[in-house]
């Protein structure tokens, strides 16, 4: 009889906390550069 | 001055997870169930879509502590529960604790091919609340 191991995720249950935590750490450049790489990608999956 | 909240008001809903909070269902032991959809109510999680199902202990298969790295905050963790029964064959997805009532908690696990008959370890993890900031 065969045993599998799972591999389990833990749970974040307020990730936005963390996503904060993160874009406050960053300077008006990093800020900046950022906002222009999340437009590309937006861009990009609108456009399929 | 930084924001802060006391690390009961985080154990509180941790706590009903764990089967400790007075708010919630305290009489019940939780179901943990690995499941190969996703769960969205009780009965898919315990039924539907189960393929293996055991027991959590309320509160002495939890522990409820620091989480000392990031996202900081408070966690509890589940127990590890080694050679479970499988019984029905599929693919495991998600495991899922329930209440006697509810659907508390669903997470993600790697997806592994289960065949009924045989049996699945499913180790600790953890549910994190992050501090405020």
């Amino acid at each position: 009889m065969a045993d599998v191991v799972l591999e389990v995720q833990d749970v974040i249950l307020n990730p936005e906390i963390e996503l904060k935590r993160i874009l406050d750490s960053l300077n008006e450049k990093q800020k900046e550069a950022l906002l222009a790489l999340l437009i590309s990608i937006l861009k990009e999956e609108k456009n399929g | 001055m930084a924001k802060f909240s006391h690390d009961n008001v985080l154990d509180a809903g941790l706590k009903v997870i764990s089967g400790d909070s007075i708010t919630n269902d305290t009489t019940n032991n939780r179901d943990l169930c690995v499941c190969s959809s996703q769960p969205t109510t009780r009965t898919e999680a315990v039924t539907t879509y189960c393929l293996a199902k055991t027991t959590l202990t309320k509160s002495t298969d939890f522990t409820i502590a620091d989480n000392t790295s990031s996202p900081y905050g408070r966690k509890v963790t589940t127990a590890s529960k080694s050679s479970v029964s499988v019984t029905a064959s599929g693919t495991a997805n998600y495991i899922a604790i329930c209440d006697g009532t509810n659907l508390l908690v669903v997470t993600t696990c790697t997806s592994q091919a289960l065949t009924s008959g045989n049996t699945v370890t499913i180790p600790a993890f953890s549910i994190i609340i992050g501090d405020p900031t």
